[in-house]
């Protein structure tokens, strides 16, 4: 396989709790199943203490690559929060990136305690738009019941957006040999949903 | 009252200061104040800079004529005793109340009384030994709850904070049992302008007080001489002894008075009232008199009850002579003009009366 | 099926370094595995204890690193193959034994595989463990890749069997939790039985061991002169060579890839670095004119060289060598390719950019301002944070300015609003009693404010008791507050001595903390912080009393009973909250700061967040109104 851009550099960003770990796992095994080198850096220091996390998965056909992206070098951005989105941006973004984003904030412990403010859903997709190349909303109904999980929900929205060279199927492939048999229903279902948001979008 | 003040006045004004009398009335529906034996603390300012905790205290600024109006619809005439409708001596109708109680059993009864006969849910009272010197505030919902509270303790417990308890099982019509400065502070309550827990009180019995000993003083005092967990009853018997007695189980220890004095809790020495001003019904001993207690009608409310109480054997009553009326009136007096005295000592100035608010009338009868 | 048991030899999956070094002990046929947990290096003994019985091998969490050293000692001198790890701050714990064993050599191949964690993203200190294998004159190791992760810790097996020495294999968090492809080798069968004999003393003839091991280091070197993890890479006469080891080899690449200078600068990658393959250095440096020396973190492999090339004839040109000492690089801190690249340009006086200027001023003033900073802060359903609000409420009810001696676990983050900035002190393992007892003995100097020791669960095994004994027998005024969430739940969550299950999920003897406590002579009480108004009485209760004394906070981590057991739904009757009014301003998300508990700013009143919250139910007590409630547990 080749790749228009080798490395393709990859950030998957979220709040410790929603899953960033095993989204990167699931992204970056497909791409191995396709015979890609992928590398995955996570900084999870305090990933389930409501931090913000961020994993790198950068993709290449001719050698391993670092753990890490360099600052303004990302060309995909996956938010599963929209606060974290931006901020990924102020640092690791440019003007071809291509951003796809969970609109469901998760309120830091600032925010909850009032010593800061979380700035207006539009405001964040506005200013995200304004320094992207696209910026794709992924929107879920919910209907009453507890939202699906963010981080499967986002790779199927990943995977569905035709920004990563793995087929849907390596995905699911990847899924399989990955998630506990117990979890695995509810973690395709999400992920669907996901693929499906992005492709009626 | 508006005060304009809140948890960190309250803090350097009040508990800071002294005069923190561990009623509970701040703690009761406020999860920024906490009270642990009758130690209270502001553990983080709430950041609210009116408060009702400031409102309620009864050694914030405190208007006694403006509360007299509240509570009573008039001003006072009786500048001792406060305002009354009857003084006379009670005791129990049931000999079994009696038995358990340290003098007439009278709160006991009449807090029975009041729940068959459904003027109150439940009532909010102070446990005086439960398996330690530190009495613990409950509440009750039966007379056997009741009469676990009588006795009585010479350690003030923040009572008050049990308001709120009750107001969250909501009972529509609660009875409080409290000492003088807690009778204050639930008035107060009842007067301020936020939701206090204290709307739903339908009966207040105060009880005579002379002072109140701190928990930590004397419990390192007599840990050499009583087994705090058997502590049974607290005495003190009336003049010459100059003692206090206190009955465990395994007998009692008669301790001189002058050192027990030295835990008297240093609000005490600047509180006003003796026989609990605010009360429906104020309830104490009779000097000398054993199995009796001084009953005094304040309120419409109160006499209502004590006339139903009286009617249905819950209660008897008798006269009170007129020397120990007399008697009583000079004691409070005394008790009045001992504060005074010792605010001003405190303050340094004359005019400046701490926490009390009086008229100039009733300032020139206690200086 | 999992990686770690996947018989597929040539395949390649994606793996985490940790789970690499795993798989290459499986290779190397690992028959016992013992480790206490820390991040950045739990992921290698729970992949082993996970596929322990598929391989019949034998996976412990011991109670803490010198004797899961000194238990993995015990089957190499047993003849079998043993691996420990450990974060940084273990192999501190681990030196006395470390610096014996080295003396009495050892038998069947013996791994530590020290797992560093430069710029401490989950630590308290950062160190430069490879000092260590200098300090003890043991052969060090430094993986680059995932794949070398894998195939060096298979070697260094074999090493350690050859010259009788355990063998330290050093990772750094970049390495130990990145993933990337590695290429399956074979799994042997596991055939050796364990049998004792001969002697192995530290301390007879102790100065003829120690020469002995000069010895076997001398072979070690032998053998790393041939290395196949020492590699060069550029053009056969290039004039700057950057030379590194580690994690810093993927940088230094992609940093020379960036400022195009592959055809004039050359990659020397080391993966031995004690002692250094002295010939095959000098053999690969002996045309440059300038080295810029890559590692993390402490210019190890930098010292090392400069001490070698004051040792070449004076007729070698003089080599100019960049790193740390010279400012190129920072000698703290993690690196990255950046860092790499702007030490390379500055030496050769180029530009190095990543980005176009303007956008990167754009993005800055766009993004960041008005962003709401996101602090780690103790996961929804958290003991620990009831626990210190505890603490912080019985000191202030006090009132003798007491504080607490903090320690190393979740309730670390207490030193900041988390825990409401209650711990005072930070440093390792075991050190909040052990100042605590300090701090005890100071009333004579007329010290008088209590002193609160926390410790967690973990942490009470590992490192606690002896200074709680040393409290009691000195007679100290110390409370320590164990708390105690049913696991090593910083890391993870594993298994400790009072768990009830040991590494691979069967039951297990429970080591109760309170008969412990007791046997020492304190007073210990247990309580549930959730009872939050009972648990601030009884502390202040306990703050009242000298000596030594000792609270156990016992309620299970709640994401984990969560987990287990489902979740409960908390809500909030929005009837009885009185939001932002006297008699509560917000206390439950202002200041109790759950992260399930959010503030709905249209409504006025507090809300749960369905999503975040794990349904433990603290805030329903500590609620003023009542107004939160568990479903099937209303009051």
């Amino acid at each position: 396989m080749k790749l228009e851009n080798d490395p393709l550099n990859l950030i998957i960003t979220g709040v410790g709790g929603q899953g960033n770990v095993l989204a990167s796992q699931i992204v970056a095994s497909a791409g191995i199943k396709e015979g890609l080198y992928v590398t995955v850096g996570e900084t999870y220091g305090a990933s389930q203490r409501g931090g913000a996390v961020m994993s790198h998965v950068r993709f290449s056909a001719k050698a391993q690559c670092s753990p890490l992206i360099s600052e303004g070098q990302a060309d995909i951005v996956v938010g599963m929060e929209p606060v974290e989105a931006l901020r990924v941006m102020a640092e690791f973004g440019n003007a071809a990136t291509r951003i796809i984003v969970n609109p469901r904030p998760i309120y830091p412990a600032w925010v909850l305690s009032g010593q800061a403010t979380y700035p207006p859903i539009e405001e964040i997709l506005g200013k995200l738009q304004d320094l992207a190349e696209s910026v794709r909303v992924v929107r879920v109904a919910h209907d009453g019941e507890t939202p699906p999980p963010a981080n499967l929900l986002m790779v199927g929205a990943l995977a569905a957006s035709g920004t990563v060279p793995m087929e849907v199927a390596s995905f699911e492939e990847a899924m399989r040999e990955i998630l506990a048999p117990k979890d695995l229903e509810a973690n395709l279902r999400a992920f669907k949903k996901g693929a499906e948001a992005m492709a009626s979008d | 009252m508006e005060t304009g003040k809140g948890c960190l006045d309250l803090e350097n004004e009040v508990i800071n200061a002294g005069l923190c009398t561990s009623c509970g009335a701040c703690v009761n529906v406020c999860p920024y104040i906490k009270v642990v034996k009758d130690t209270v603390a502001v553990i983080e300012p709430c950041g609210i800079a009116e408060g009702q905790c400031y409102d309620s205290c009864p050694r914030t600024p405190t208007d006694i004529a403006a509360l007299d109006r509240a509570v009573f619809g008039k001003e006072r005439s009786d500048s001792s005793l406060g305002p009354y409708l009857s003084i006379e001596m009670a005791q129990a109708g049931d000999s079994s109340v009696r038995s358990r109680a340290q003098y007439g059993g009278v709160v006991s009864a009449l807090v029975s009384f009041a729940m068959d006969a459904g003027e109150i849910e439940s009532a909010v009272l102070t446990r005086p030994f439960d398996g330690s010197l530190m009495p613990s505030p409950t509440l009750a919902a039966n007379s056997s709850g009741v009469l676990d509270c009588a006795g009585s303790n010479y350690i003030a417990s923040a009572t008050l904070a049990q308001l709120n308890k009750a107001a969250k099982q909501s009972s529509e019509a609660i009875g409080v049992v409290g000492l003088p400065c807690q009778v204050l502070a639930l008035r107060k309550m009842q007067a301020s302008k936020h939701e206090t827990g204290a709307e739903g009180v339908k009966l207040t019995i105060g009880l005579f007080c002379t002072w109140a000993l701190s928990y930590q003083g004397l419990r390192d005092f007599l840990r050499d001489k009583v087994n705090a967990s058997s502590v049974r009853r607290f005495d003190i018997p009336p003049p010459p002894a100059n003692v206090m007695e206190i009955v465990t189980d395994a007998g009692s220890v008669k301790l001189p008075l002058d050192d027990i004095r030295e835990f008297i809790k240093p609000t005490c020495s600047v509180c006003f009232d003796m026989t609990s001003e605010f009360a429906d019904i104020s309830v104490g001993m009779v000097e000398g008199i054993e199995d009796w207690n001084t009953l005094i009608v304040r309120t419409a409310v109160g006499k209502r009850l004590i006339e139903k109480a009286k009617l249905e054997g819950a209660i008897e009553t008798k006269p009170l002579e007129e020397a120990r009326l007399d008697h009583l009136r000079e004691a409070s007096l005394q008790k009045k003009k001992r504060a005074i005295a010792e605010i001003v000592r405190r303050t340094g100035d004359e005019s400046d009366l701490s926490y009390l608010r009086l008229s100039d009338g009733d300032r020139r009868k206690f200086v | 099926m999992s990686t770690l048991t996947l018989d597929r030899p040539g395949q390649t999956v994606l793996m985490m370094g940790n789970e690499a070094i795993a798989r290459g002990a499986i290779e190397a046929g690992v028959d016992f595995c013992a480790a206490y947990p820390g991040t950045p290096s739990s992921e290698i003994p729970e992949s082993l204890a996970r596929v322990a019985e598929h391989f019949g091998l034998y996976a412990e969490w011991s109670t803490n690193e010198i004797v899961a050293l000194e238990a993995a000692t015990a089957a190499s001198l047993a003849g079998l193959r043993a691996i420990v790890a450990m974060k940084q701050n273990g192999v501190n714990v681990c030196a006395d034994f470390l610096m014996t064993v080295n003396l009495s050599g050892t038998k069947g191949g013996l791994v530590i595989a020290a797992c560093d964690d430069p710029s401490a993203i989950s630590s308290s200190n950062e160190q430069d463990s490879r000092n260590f294998a200098r300090f003890a004159d043991l052969p060090l190791l430094e993986p680059a890749t995932f794949q070398e992760a894998k195939d060096m810790t298979k070697w260094a097996f074999e090493l350690s069997e050859k010259i009788g020495l355990p063998c330290i294999l050093r990772s750094v968090t970049r390495i130990s939790h990145s993933r990337g492809n590695v290429e399956l080798g074979e799994i042997p069968e596991r055939t050796r039985t364990a049998h004792f004999e001969g002697a192995y003393i530290s301390g007879a003839f102790v100065p003829i061991q120690h020469s002995a091991l000069h010895q076997k280091l001398a072979q070690a070197q032998e053998e790393f002169e041939s290395s196949e993890f020492n590699w060069y890479a550029g053009p056969e006469d290039a004039r700057f060579v950057v030379m590194t080891s580690g994690s810093g080899w993927l940088y230094s690449r992609e940093a020379v890839a960036a400022l195009g200078l592959e055809n004039e600068v050359g990659i020397l990658k080391l993966g031995t670095t004690w002692p250094l393959p002295e010939r095959y250095v000098i053999e690969h440096l002996k045309r440059a004119k300038e080295v810029l020396i890559v590692e993390e973190t402490d210019p190890f492999l930098e010292q090392n060289v400069k001490v070698l090339l004051a040792e070449q004839p004076e007729t070698q040109d003089r080599i100019e060598v960049y790193g740390a000492k010279s400012g190129h690089l920072p000698g703290f801190g993690d690196i990255n390719q950046d860092k790499v690249a702007r030490a390379l340009a500055t030496i050769k006086g180029l530009e190095y950019r990543t980005r176009d200027e303007q956008y990167a001023k754009k993005a800055g003033e766009l993004a960041l301002p008005g962003l709401p900073p996101r602090m780690p802060t103790f996961c929804p359903g958290c003991p620990h944070r009831a626990s210190l609000w505890a603490i912080k409420a019985a000191l202030k009810l006090d009132g003798r300015n007491g504080f607490v001696t903090g320690d190393i676990g979740c309730y670390s983050l207490g030193a900041g609003p988390a825990g409401f900035w209650q711990l005072k002190t930070l440093h390792c393992m075991g050190a909040g009693t052990g100042l605590a007892s300090g701090f005890g003995q100071l009333g004579r100097f007329g010290f008088d404010q209590p002193v609160v020791a926390v410790c967690g669960d973990s942490t009470f095994f590992h490192a606690a008791i002896p200074g709680l004994i040393n409290a009691r027998f000195n007679n100290s005024n110390v409370l320590m507050v164990v708390l105690d969430n049913g696991g090593t739940a910083m890391t993870g969550f594993q298994p400790h001595p009072s768990s009830g299950r040991d590494a691979v999920g069967k039951p297990a003897p429970v080591v109760e903390i309170e008969e412990i406590c007791k046997a020492i002579g304190v007073d210990v009480a247990v309580r549930d912080p959730f009872e939050v108004d009972q648990a601030i009485e009884d502390l202040y209760d306990m703050l009242q009393n000298d000596g030594a004394k000792v609270m156990v906070f016992r309620r299970r981590c709640y994401l984990v009973e969560a987990k287990e057991k489902g979740k409960r739904r908390v809500y909030v009757n929005a009837e009885k909250c009185i939001g932002d009014d006297c008699g509560c301003a917000r206390f439950c998300s202002r200041v109790f700061n759950c992260p399930g508990l959010i503030w709905d700013h249209d409504a006025q009143r507090a809300r749960i967040d369905e999503v975040v919250c794990t349904g433990c139910g603290v805030c329903a007590t500590l609620c003023p109104r009542g107004a939160i409630a568990v479903e099937g547990d209303e009051r």
